[in-house]
């Protein structure tokens, strides 16, 4: 897989390559594409892009909780956590 | 001008992250990371081996490290393979790993395993989150895995 990407048409050296992680790899370069060949939107991103700045906020306060959930940690402590977390964004900006 | 991962845009980038008033970044896990997580550990076995040098005897030795060799080959110290899972689920192995996508601003350098096993016992909520963030960014499957298992966030 990787070689193939230093090969026509990508031409990405390898030191290009060393930087790029799997899911780069995997859904950029080898995503889906049309009847022409040309790569299809990444849905994902274009969704971000058209999210405010609270919805970008409350998606990663569902993320972050989602995820906290998922390796055990209490709900009342994930609530501790990214509130204190927001607190320290605030003294940070 | 921006190197080939930046310009895919956020697939990439680092998280940034406030702990006891220190900020860190953590970057996401690159090829690069994963071939020298995959040498760290054929490098602990390695160590190992040589540790034990005189116990082994010369011919010991050098049969313990083609061992090694014809493991390192077949792909036992590859990533996901079976050293790489028993890492994991090691303080050290995962410390490690952590400390070698970290960067202290501050310092202006990586940080080391022990500092990131500090960190843990503090911040323990923060590091495990950015330990999945970090995972679920960097590969595909466990992208779509989290966002299956998570079809209804409200209900948290």
């Amino acid at each position: 897989m990787y070689a193939s990407l230093v090969d026509t048409p990508y031409q990405l050296s390898w030191s290009q390559i060393a930087e790029l992680t799997d899911r780069q790899i995997i859904e950029v370069y080898y995503r889906a594409r049309d009847k022409e060949g040309n790569a299809l939107p990444l849905p994902e991103e274009h969704d971000r892009a058209e999210l405010t700045k609270a919805q970008q906020l409350e998606r990663e306060r569902v993320q972050y909780m989602a995820m906290g959930t998922m390796v055990g940690i209490p709900h009342a402590k994930l609530v501790e956590a990214w509130e204190r977390k927001m607190q320290e964004r605030e003294h940070g900006s | 001008m921006a190197t080939v991962s930046e310009a895919l845009g956020a697939h990439a980038a680092p998280h940034e992250i406030t702990l006891g008033g220190k900020v860190y970044r953590f970057s996401l896990i690159t090829q690069k990371v994963k071939s020298e997580f995959e040498r760290f550990l054929a490098g602990a076995a390695m160590k190992a081996i040589a540790d034990y040098r005189e116990i082994l005897g010369a011919d010991g030795y050098r049969l313990s490290l083609d061992g090694i060799r014809r493991d390192i080959a077949s792909g036992v110290y590859s990533w996901n393979g079976p050293v790489f899972v028993d890492a994991m689920g090691t303080v050290a192995g995962v410390s490690k790993l952590l400390s070698s996508v970290s960067y202290d601003v501050e310092a202006k350098r990586p940080c080391t395993p022990d500092e990131i096993v500090e960190l843990t016992t503090e911040y323990d909520v923060e590091l495990k989150t950015i330990y999945q963030t970090i995972v679920e960014e960097s590969f595909p499957t466990v992208q779509k895995k989290r966002m299956e298992a998570n079809q209804a966030p409200e209900s948290l």
